[in-house]
């Protein structure tokens, strides 16, 4: 053992802290959190679009939901997870909503949902709704 | 937690914004994975936002409750993987494996690495007693509260851990450090 070697057991506590502090430095991926808040206010959607599915206020739930996808930008990976928590009538609103946003993304350059949209939706078994629900 | 119980988003991104970082790094140290820890660190902040009802703090505290959650994500989720072999977190393969690397240096940065390498491969009990106590910081009382267990046991596995990375390091110092006094 060399004179600068610390006895074996305050050695580990020094490790430890180093490795402690390192740890207070870790960082997540910044998606996480956004994902994370775009999940939650699915499910807030979710909550009010049951309110306005109950009372008929459909025109309120799509423009809620309107705003939520755009606001998000949702993408194949968010769409898929929080498909499932959604019911089956808010579902069919977001099949209508994502057919409407992709009429949008061929005036607009700002919104661009893409071809993994559609994706989205066969992955879903939503792929006829879009066109069953076009007037 | 009194806001996000009430519904707050804004409460909900607070909280998440001061404990996201930590639990992510616990899981990722406790799963080995950190695309698993990923989606094991939202599901987690996910399931606190719909049962926030059920917190009680005059039960116990926020953190360790939300540890708590996620933990039982964690071994719910080996569970699914390994049906028939996975009982509780000790089944849970070890977060890191020295994988033949070499691990004789003393150089202090390396030995804070390599004592990183040797607490992946603790029994996943002991890995995560340390890692509560020793890098997240919580009390031993807390700590036991997330594993489940009497404080007692922890003590024990700490000691254990201790006993068993203070050996492993002796071992890994270079045999050219005992001569250079």
């Amino acid at each position: 053992m060399t004179q600068n070697t610390p006895p074996p057991d305050r050695e580990l506590d020094q490790l430890l802290a180093e490795l402690a502090a390192t740890e207070r430095e870790h960082r997540a991926p910044g998606r996480l959190q956004r994902n994370l808040m775009a999940q939650l206010g699915a499910e807030a959607l979710n909550a009010r679009g049951r309110e306005h599915v109950g009372s008929g206020d459909w025109s309120t739930l799509l423009e809620q939901l309107g705003r939520w996808l755009q606001q998000h930008r949702l993408r194949a990976s968010l769409l898929s997870a929080t498909a499932a928590a959604l019911p089956l009538t808010v579902g069919l609103l977001l099949a209508m909503q994502t057919r409407s946003a992709i009429d949008a993304s061929d005036q607009s350059s700002e919104f661009d949902p893409t071809a993994q949209w559609v994706m989205d939706l066969e992955e879903l078994g939503l792929q006829d709704l879009p066109e069953a629900l076009d007037p | 937690m009194a806001q996000v119980m009430l519904g707050s988003e804004s409460a909900f991104e607070l909280l998440a914004q001061r404990h996201l970082n930590p639990l992510h790094a616990f899981l990722v140290r406790q799963g080995g994975n950190a695309a698993d820890a990923d989606e094991l660190t939202q599901e987690t902040f996910l399931k606190l936002w719909r049962d926030a009802r059920r917190f009680d703090s005059a039960r116990g505290k926020l953190r360790p409750w939300l540890y708590r959650l996620a933990r039982n994500l964690l071994i719910d989720r080996q569970r699914k993987r390994q049906p028939d072999s996975v009982e509780d977190i000790e089944a849970i393969a070890p977060a890191a494996a020295l994988n033949g690397q070499a691990i004789h240096s003393a150089e202090p940065q390396d030995r804070a690495a390599t004592l990183n390498r040797l607490i992946g491969t603790l029994p996943a009990r002991q890995r995560e007693a340390l890692s509560l106590v020793f890098l997240q910081g919580f009390s031993q009382r807390d700590a036991a509260t997330v594993m489940g267990v009497r404080r007692e046991a922890l003590e024990s596995l700490l000691a254990r851990g201790r006993r068993t990375l203070t050996q492993q390091l002796a071992q890994t110092r270079q045999p050219t450090d005992e001569g250079n006094a």
